[in-house]
């Protein structure tokens, strides 16, 4: 019974807040075509140069995604560039996140949880909807990547290109061998990304969603700066990890402080939400 | 049409979310104070007290504003939602909850938005600008104000930068008042962004986060086709502006002014 409200509860909420935003994923797609065709603009004005030896692939273009940053190190002259395609993708996600468990609490979240009469119910709900969607923004622009590989290389490529990866994201010696590689690239992003949604809706709750969105920017730009492992976006950028950089982000503490946030946030929103004035 | 400046202004400063903008605000520059202008209290200090001739640190170096740091990053990134949070979504909520239709009853269209379109300006402005005065205060409270000089090459204003004749001056606090002024009226216009969207948006967090989004929609257009030099995120810092920017910059702040008068214009055709 209690299986089939979560079901009836889910249903609600992934109608209402993933179909109905479907406006905020078609801002997805076009933003990662941009990203990935400039990408592609890019490698073809250096392969004619012959500065390339061969045109990026699809795993080339999730890198370029989501590979946000090498360390910087500031000698105090030097300006620092925000990663913009990596932060440009975890921000709208999080705007995307942003207000809806908040706005559905006002407009009829008080009438279906008397109905429902729980308050876990509800709140299991919205963290199920938070993952699937996260996770359909990232299948949204895994589907534009494989669309644009398949039509430009003809293959799904998953292995990196030595010399794109040299030239764009300054890393020689790319060994993708071992599978920790397509780990880094694909499998961290997203649960880093969990991670960071499943905080901030945590946040959300118990301060207002603008200010939990003000949060996870600063949380996004400080990581981007510096390289420390208290600043959860670093586990999110692929040129940080240990595969690709010496002294890097271990995988296996990013994959363990990612699922502490996500279990903590978790806990913690189901035992706030219990205890706050919803009245 | 003073009333209900007054009114709005009272609104807009009077309010708990003012108060969180501007304590998140400073408290951005006190811990940059902390952690980064004490390092060169120390060097300053350690120079001072070493036979060596050095270059002597100046309070115009490691102020907020002019200075590279992860603070100044954070700062600057964040200011346009630190900015539109405290009043951002009031023309939006007067609309929501009815409000706007008892203040219409009793004073003209015009006044009321003209008088809203002056507050998202001036409390933008202001949220802005308290943090990077009090992290000037701080500086000179704590370090002399050496007049700067181009040959001891400490500074991050060179001489293809806009105003960089008045920092090598003796004028020097002259260019902190141009920089505030110019970081006034920036956010100040980018914040009235928050206005010309409540027409078009219906969410109120959306609103809000609007002046956000385009900057930082601009500052990836800008990486990819012009530039991130002639974007706002960037150009806050008035001391990497080159004059050949200049143009750019004056371009955007133009539209900003034309968006906030198109937003005062439909505002007035507004059908209650």
């Amino acid at each position: 019974m209690s299986y089939k409200i979560i079901k009836k509860l889910v249903k609600y909420d992934l109608y209402w807040g993933i179909l109905n935003k479907w406006k905020k994923y078609l801002v997805m797609l076009i933003l990662s075509l941009i990203i990935t065709f400039v990408f592609i603009k890019n490698s073809q004005f250096y392969y004619r140069l012959d500065k390339l030896d061969s045109m990026p692939g699809f795993l080339d273009y999730i890198m370029n995604m989501f590979h946000g940053m090498k360390n910087f190190i500031s000698d105090g002259n030097t300006q620092f560039e925000i990663p913009v395609e990596w932060m440009a993708f975890h921000l709208f996600v999080a705007f995307a996140i942003g207000n809806y468990i908040i706005d559905d609490l006002e407009k009829c979240g008080i009438n279906i949880i008397t109905r429902v009469r729980s308050r876990n119910k509800w709140i299991i709900s919205k963290i199920i909807w938070n993952v699937v969607a996260v996770l359909c923004f990232y299948l949204v622009v895994y589907i534009v990547n494989i669309i644009i590989a398949l039509s430009i290389t003809g293959k799904l490529q998953l292995s990196l290109t030595q010399s794109v990866c040299s030239k764009f994201f300054e890393l020689n010696n790319v060994n993708m061998e071992s599978g920790n590689g397509l780990l880094a690239i694909i499998i961290l992003p997203i649960l880093s990304s969990l991670a960071i949604s499943q905080m901030q809706m945590f946040l959300s709750l118990i301060l207002k969603p603008i200010i939990s969105f003000l949060m996870i920017a600063s949380i996004l730009i400080l990581s981007a700066y510096s390289m420390s492992p208290y600043l959860i976006g670093n586990y999110s950028m692929v040129q940080r990890s240990e595969i690709f950089m010496k002294d890097g982000i271990s995988i296996l503490t990013a994959t363990i402080v990612n699922i502490t946030i996500i279990i903590v946030s978790v806990i913690g929103s189901i035992v706030y939400f219990n205890r706050k004035d919803i009245i | 049409m003073k009333a209900i400046l007054k009114m709005e202004l009272i609104r807009a400063f009077r309010n708990k979310l003012m108060f969180f903008s501007l304590i998140s605000g400073c408290g951005i520059v006190i811990m940059y104070y902390i952690f980064s202008v004490t390092k060169y209290i120390k060097s300053f200090y350690s120079i001072l007290n070493s036979d060596i001739a050095s270059d002597p640190l100046s309070a115009n170096l490691c102020w907020i504003g002019t200075a590279y740091d992860r603070y100044t990053v954070l700062y600057f990134f964040i200011i346009p939602i630190l900015a539109a949070i405290p009043y951002g979504a009031s023309l939006y909520m007067d609309k929501k909850d009815g409000y706007i239709n008892n203040i219409l009853i009793k004073t003209d269209r015009k006044n009321y938005f003209f008088a809203k379109l002056i507050t998202y300006f001036i409390s933008g402005g202001v949220i802005a600008t308290i943090p990077l005065i009090l992290s000037y205060i701080l500086a000179i409270i704590s370090l002399p104000s050496i007049r700067p000089y181009a040959e001891y090459s400490l500074y991050n204003i060179y001489s293809v930068n806009i105003f960089s004749n008045i920092f090598y001056s003796n004028y020097t606090f002259v260019y902190i008042i141009i920089f505030i002024v110019f970081d006034f009226i920036l956010f100040g216009l980018i914040n009235c962004l928050c206005m010309v969207f409540t027409y078009w948006e219906e969410n109120r967090f959306a609103i809000v986060l609007t002046p956000f989004i385009i900057c930082y929609g601009l500052h990836m257009v800008g990486q990819y086709f012009i530039g991130t030099d002639k974007t706002p995120l960037t150009y806050a810092r008035l001391n990497v502006v080159s004059s050949e920017d200049l143009i750019y910059i004056i371009g955007e702040l133009l539209i900003l002014v034309l968006l906030a008068i198109v937003s005062l214009r439909k505002g007035k055709k507004d059908v209650l």
